[in-house]
């Protein structure tokens, strides 16, 4: 064997353990490809599912958002619709603040109107109650003054009864003397003239009768007869009722209507109807000064 | 001259089977490594090759 040969033998071991290790280091330290595809294609299936669920999902979402978004535009309606109505009635609320508003300052004037007569009343009350005491004193004096005239009033009437009892006495003596005389003239024949008093008798002062004008007749309405206008009171010339008096007819404050008196009875009066606001009836005051 | 004689002429050199171990073992090392990769193939992707 040839010198050559065993270097080329050499050669080829050294070569084929180096080329083998190699190999075998390649092989041992190289990864799992099928694996590793294995892997990311069950990880790709994976993130598609994720991907289709997202998918789904966001499209769900995308609905649900529209549905929100219609429904928030039908209460952005009905907002707009209620603020309208509410800005409505702020208008109406803001007319009727301002009506109350003037209305308060025309009370406040009318308080203070009233402030003003209150404290003028007061004021016209205690000038009354000075008055008053004015009066009171006035009213004592007056009742001292007053005793004082009936204690001479009472004096008077013990002279006046004093008087009276000589004038008695002097009527009794006169009788007296006037029955003597007679007997001494009867005696003689001659007849006497009657003595004639000096100061001769005044009348008795009375008070005035008041006219019947100014006395206020009060009756009722005891007969009604709308159709010939016609109306009967329940007094008559008894109580100074005269033709042509008028009678004016209420019920309570109410003017009723005026009877012009034709007719007079005793008892009764009748007359026409005038001046007719309202119907009248039986019962009805009937005065003639009202 | 005789055979012997030449012989003799010749340097004589001890016969080894030194290279035709490490032939065996360069051998040996290239089978290995083609069954280990064809194992890992088979296991790896199904097939030998």
């Amino acid at each position: 064997m040839s010198t050559l040969t065993k270097v080329l033998i050499v050669l080829l071991t050294l070569s084929s353990i180096f080329l083998t290790g190699i190999v075998v280091t390649y092989v041992s330290t190289t990864e799992n490809y099928k694996l590793l595809y294995e892997e990311e294609k069950a990880n790709s299936q994976a993130i598609m599912g994720k991907n289709a669920a997202l998918i789904r999902q966001r499209n769900e979402q995308t609905v649900a958002h529209q549905q929100l978004v219609d429904n928030l535009n039908e209460k952005i309606q009905q907002l707009q619709i209620e603020k309208n109505q509410l800005q409505t009635k702020l208008s109406n609320t803001e007319r009727s603040r301002v009506e109350l508003e003037e209305r308060i300052s025309g009370y406040a004037a009318v308080i203070s109107g009233f402030n003003q007569t209150v404290s003028d009343m007061d004021q016209s009350l205690r000038l009354a109650r000075t008055e008053l005491d004015k009066l009171r004193e006035q009213r004592a004096t007056d009742r001292q003054y007053l005793n004082e005239i009936t204690a001479t009033l009472d004096e008077k009437i013990v002279e006046l009864e004093s008087l009276e009892a000589e004038r008695r006495r002097l009527l009794e003596e006169k009788v007296t003397l006037e029955s003597l005389i007679e007997q001494f003239v009867g005696s003689t024949g001659e007849e006497v003239e009657k003595p004639q008093p000096v100061t001769q008798p005044k009348d008795k002062a009375s008070a005035a009768w008041p006219t019947t004008d100014q006395v206020s007749l009060q009756a009722l309405v005891s007969n009604v007869d709308m159709k010939n206008s016609l109306a009967t009171i329940s007094i008559g010339s008894a109580d100074g009722v005269r033709e042509g008096q008028r009678f004016h007819v209420i019920r309570g404050d109410l003017f009723v209507c005026d009877i012009l008196v034709t007719d007079v009875e005793p008892d009764q009066a009748a007359g026409v109807l005038e001046l007719v606001q309202y119907q009248p009836r039986i019962g009805d005051n009937a005065v003639t000064n009202w | 001259m005789s055979a012997d004689k030449a012989n003799r002429g010749r340097k004589v050199a001890i016969s080894s089977n030194v290279y035709t171990a490490m032939l065996a073992l360069a051998l040996s090392a290239v089978c290995a490594t083609s069954v280990l990769v064809a194992f890992k193939c088979f296991v790896q992707y199904g097939i030998i090759f």
